[in-house]
């Protein structure tokens, strides 16, 4: 600001030193002719000295003319003053044309500070101290996370500054700084979801919603992950959670497998299994734990225990014949063997098995017997399988000291501190909708409350755990078309991280919250800031809704395909409509309450059930080598991510070396 | 609504070859009807089987080879599944969810075909016979529509339903029950065998060829039985037009 100035000063001057400049004297007159000289003789009187000649014309003034630049010219583009000299040739007073002789600058310079006092508004302003003051926690968390910040304090930090060398040392330090993994998962959670999600939980809070975060949206990292499958654009669970699991893609529709399978061939499975995080793990000596509201033998929470050709081979009475005999076993199977299994495929190794199941899909673990119905079956025959075989049971015998619940008040009655481990399957197929909770015959646990308990199990091991929760249902709730559904479930899922956050410290444990794949679920219109997010659009300004082109009203969310609308006012189970027949394209809302818990949004292809989407979804990370999901990055980065976190695969080469 | 209106035609009824013995089960037989509907643009004549094994109950259509079955969860709760008896293949619902955006917690109308709160709508014109073969006749004219059920009330079973309207009449007709417990027994057991999909799972799997073609052409709601009026809502109950 100085020299801005100084410069105008200088500017002053010169022109008041040009302005100064007198005219200049006329010149002397010509001198009279000598007179003739006389005859000789006596020298004449002197001859009279002729008249004095008549004075010169005036001289020409000299002018100089200043001329304020505007900022943005050519010569001074930050303004300043144009100098122009020469004389005034037609003594007009002006000084034009040709009469310019000279020409000079005295321009101002560029700013390279702007006071305080000038930007009053912006730094006043609540969005910019917010975010200035966001910036600066981001740079601590990132020297903190980096180990460049020696100290907790933000403070009182001290940034150490370290060569190449002592960095690259750093990096290699911090390997391995992780004794706890958890990685959460929300079936279908795209962007426009968690957006969506957010909004609503704000707006059941009363607040407008748009400022609202859920718990994750306060992680110091985040990065994007890239979902396609190896021989698909627009993935699945199987092939995604493979993926994150074991750090290689894979083809659709099969579990813990490279893409050398033949999705349903028994035979390409041997030799093509990977090692997934929970596996390294659980040779690692740490406890490890799966949690999910799908069925427990569900393509996702399968991915961390099993292989399979075939995501569908959920019990044996869902293989072909062939598989079964090739030797292929179904994934409920694989579960309750989990430790014999992994002990198998690797000589010497001596593990004690998975410490924490809950979920749903008892079916796949009873006999297709009336006579193994649990208390909470909802069907005549409550199993499926058809091989006789209790795996509930097998589970129990062989493991005498776990405990296995199938309802709430078996779960309630969990001692955390004195149980070893725990198998609790809460529901014949998926467990309850968030939102549907309550219409469970037995009752069961909240994703929340089962990764609470988890974790009070879990971390009885002082060698660290691993746990992956997956909230199954909000894939399903897309796929019914209901956005309500879908939503209710992702804020029950940020529930149930916040959870994890507050029991477990940044100092040991990563913490990476993601997605599988995304859905056609859209958030759109220019509705109002606070317009109730499942509600037809309200433009700024305005207190009705907007009408489309055809005259109708339309609502914020909705669906590239799917079912299309449904209106069952307080349904809160989103599978009902799938009695209903398809409904796509635009219908009259105006009379239509959609901000039920029945309303299903409009969808614009007919498909009898919604579909996955094929764009990048949100990783978020918190925690030791959480500051490496940055950018955009293929899914099975993932693994990776978390293999350094805690060292997987070294701790566990330890154990089987 | 219905928008059915009478016709004139009176419906003749044989009671006694109906007659049942109190030996008989309400709880496990199998009824078999035929259903007829007149109207101006033509005749059709559908089946329809109503299997009952306690707390399950199945429509089977076999002109579709769709069976519809309900399970009793409790009062409150019945959970649906549907057999696709062509495919061999199963999808099962969650209980407690609705059908046609109607509460599925009737369960006399599903197992019964028609719903005590339907029965309590209508009065009773005639009644024949005495105790296990007692025979009611109910009536209810209703916008034009007349509905007559002739009803066991023992077996909890209808003999005879007419619905009738000036444009179109629906004619159900017992033609035979059947309380072969092994039977059905058997008509179950091979259903439970089917291969099941939760229809959740639905939109997860593209590449089964089944489940693909109800993705793309959704449910395949037409195996029902026809006893829909014009706006397409099942007969269910008094109160729900």
């Amino acid at each position: 600001m100085n020299l801005f100035k100084l410069s105008l000063v200088a500017v002053a001057i010169m022109g008041l030193s040009a302005c100064s400049l007198d005219d200049d004297d006329g010149r002397d007159g010509v001198d009279g002719i000598d007179g003739v000289d006389g005859t000789a003789g006596t020298d004449g009187a002197d001859g009279q000295n002729g008249a004095d000649g008549q004075d010169g014309t005036n001289g020409l003034n000299s002018l100089v003319i200043q001329t304020a630049l505007a900022v943005g010219d050519t010569n001074c583009p930050n303004s300043g003053v144009q100098i122009d000299s020469g004389l005034d040739a037609n003594s007009d007073g002006a000084l034009t044309g040709d009469e310019i002789e000279s020409t000079s600058y005295v321009c101002v310079p560029a700013s390279t500070e702007v006071s305080n006092s000038e930007l009053l508004t912006s730094l006043n302003n609540d969005w910019f101290v917010a975010a200035a003051a966001e910036v600066e926690a981001n740079k601590t968390v990132w020297l903190e996370a980096t180990g460049a910040l020696t100290t907790n304090s933000t403070s009182s930090a001290k940034v150490v500054v370290t060569s190449k060398e002592n960095l690259q040392r750093t990096v290699t330090e911090m390997r391995g700084q992780a004794k706890n993994v958890i990685l959460f998962v929300g079936d279908g959670m795209g962007v426009s979801t968690v957006t969506a999600a957010r909004i609503l939980d704000g707006q059941m809070k009363g607040l407008d919603g748009e400022e609202n975060k859920l718990s994750f949206d306060n992680f110091p990292f985040a990065g994007l992950a890239k979902t396609y499958n190896v021989d698909a654009q627009t993935p699945d669970s199987a092939g995604t959670m493979t993926a994150m699991m074991s750090g290689v893609k894979t083809d659709v529709g099969v579990i813990g497998v490279d893409e050398d399978i033949e999705r349903g061939d028994c035979s390409t499975v041997a030799g093509n299994e990977l090692v997934t995080a929970l596996e390294l793990a659980e040779i690692a000596g740490k406890s490890t734990g799966v949690i999910s509201t799908a069925r427990i033998t569900h393509a996702t929470p399968a991915a961390t225990y099993a292989k399979s050709a075939d995501r569908n081979w959920e019990d044996v009475s869902d293989m072909p014949a062939e598989a079964v005999t090739a030797g292929c076993t179904d994934i409920a199977d694989q579960l309750v063997n989990f430790e014999s299994n992994l002990e198998a495929r690797f000589a010497g190794l001596d593990v004690d098995g998975i410490e924490v199941v809950f979920g749903g899909g008892r079916r796949h673990f009873l006999p297709r017997d009336a006579a193994f119905n649990s208390a909470d079956a909802v069907s005549a025959v409550e199993g499926d399988r058809t091989d006789n075989r209790d795996l509930t049971a097998e589970w129990q015998s062989m493991y005498t000291n776990g405990v296995y619940v199938f309802d709430q008040s078996g779960f309630d009655g969990l001692s955390t501190e004195t149980t070893e481990r725990v198998f609790g399957l809460f529901n014949e197929s998926h467990m309850q909708y968030e939102a549907d909770r309550a219409n469970d015959v037995a009752g069961e646990p909240s994703l929340s409350e089962m990764t609470e308990k988890a974790i009070q199990i879990l971390d009885n091991n002082q060698d660290g755990f691993f746990l992956m929760v997956e909230s199954g249902r909000i894939d399903h709730g897309h796929h019914a078309g209901s956005a309500y559904n879908a939503l209710t479930d992702t804020i029950e899922f940020a529930n149930a991280v916040a959870a994890a956050d507050a029991m477990t410290s940044d100092d040991d444990t990563l913490i990476i919250v993601t997605a599988d794949h995304s859905h056609v679920f859209t958030i759109a219109g220019y509705p109002k800031r606070g317009n109730p997010i499942l509600g037809k659009v309200v433009n700024v300004g305005s207190d009705e809704p907007a009408l489309a082109a055809d005259d109708m009203p339309y609502t914020t969310l909705g669906y590239t395909n799917g079912f299309g609308f449904q209106n069952l006012g307080n349904e809160t189970d989103a599978d009902a409509v799938y009695s209903l027949n398809i409904n796509t394209g635009r219908m009259d809302l105006t009379s239509v309450d959609t901000t039920t818990t029945g309303y299903h949004q409009e969808a614009l292809v007919p498909l009898g059930s919604e579909t996955h989407a094929g764009e990048d979804v949100g990783i978020y990370a918190k925690g030791p080598g959480a500051w490496l999901v940055n950018g955009t990055n293929e899914q099975s980065v993932i693994f990776h991510v978390m293999d350094y976190a805690g060292d997987m695969v070294e701790q566990a080469n330890n154990e089987v070396e | 609504m219905y928008k059915t209106i009478f016709t004139l035609f009176a419906f003749c009824f044989a009671p006694l070859s109906f007659a049942q013995s109190c030996e008989n089960n309400a709880n496990a037989l199998v009824a078999r009807y035929t259903v007829e509907t007149h109207t101006a643009r033509g005749d059709q004549q559908k089946l329809l089987e109503l299997w009952r094994n306690e707390r399950v109950v199945a429509h089977r259509y076999p002109q579709t080879q769709i069976t519809e079955a309900w399970e009793q969860v409790n009062t409150s709760l019945i959970k649906p599944t549907r057999y696709f008896d062509a495919h061999a293949r199963a999808i099962e619902y969650q209980p407690g969810e609705k059908v046609h955006g109607k509460s599925e917690t009737n369960w006399s109308f599903r197992n019964q075909l028609f719903s005590d709160e339907l029965i309590a709508t209508m009065t009773e014109t005639s009644r024949t016979g005495s105790g296990c073969n007692t025979l009611i006749t109910f009536e209810r004219e209703d916008n034009g529509t007349r509905l007559t059920l002739i009803w066991q009330p023992a077996l909890k079973l209808a003999t005879s339903f007419k619905a009738e309207s000036a444009h179109q009449s629906v004619h159900w007709t017992l033609t035979n029950t059947e309380f072969d417990k092994q039977q059905i027994e058997q008509f179950f057991a091979a259903r439970y065998a089917y291969q099941s999909t939760d229809f959740a799972d639905i939109g997860d799997d593209h590449t089964d060829p089944f489940l693909t073609r109800m993705v793309h052409q959704g449910f395949i709601e037409k195996g029902a039985s026809g006893y829909y009026n014009s706006d397409g809502d099942a007969l269910q109950g008094g109160h729900q037009h």
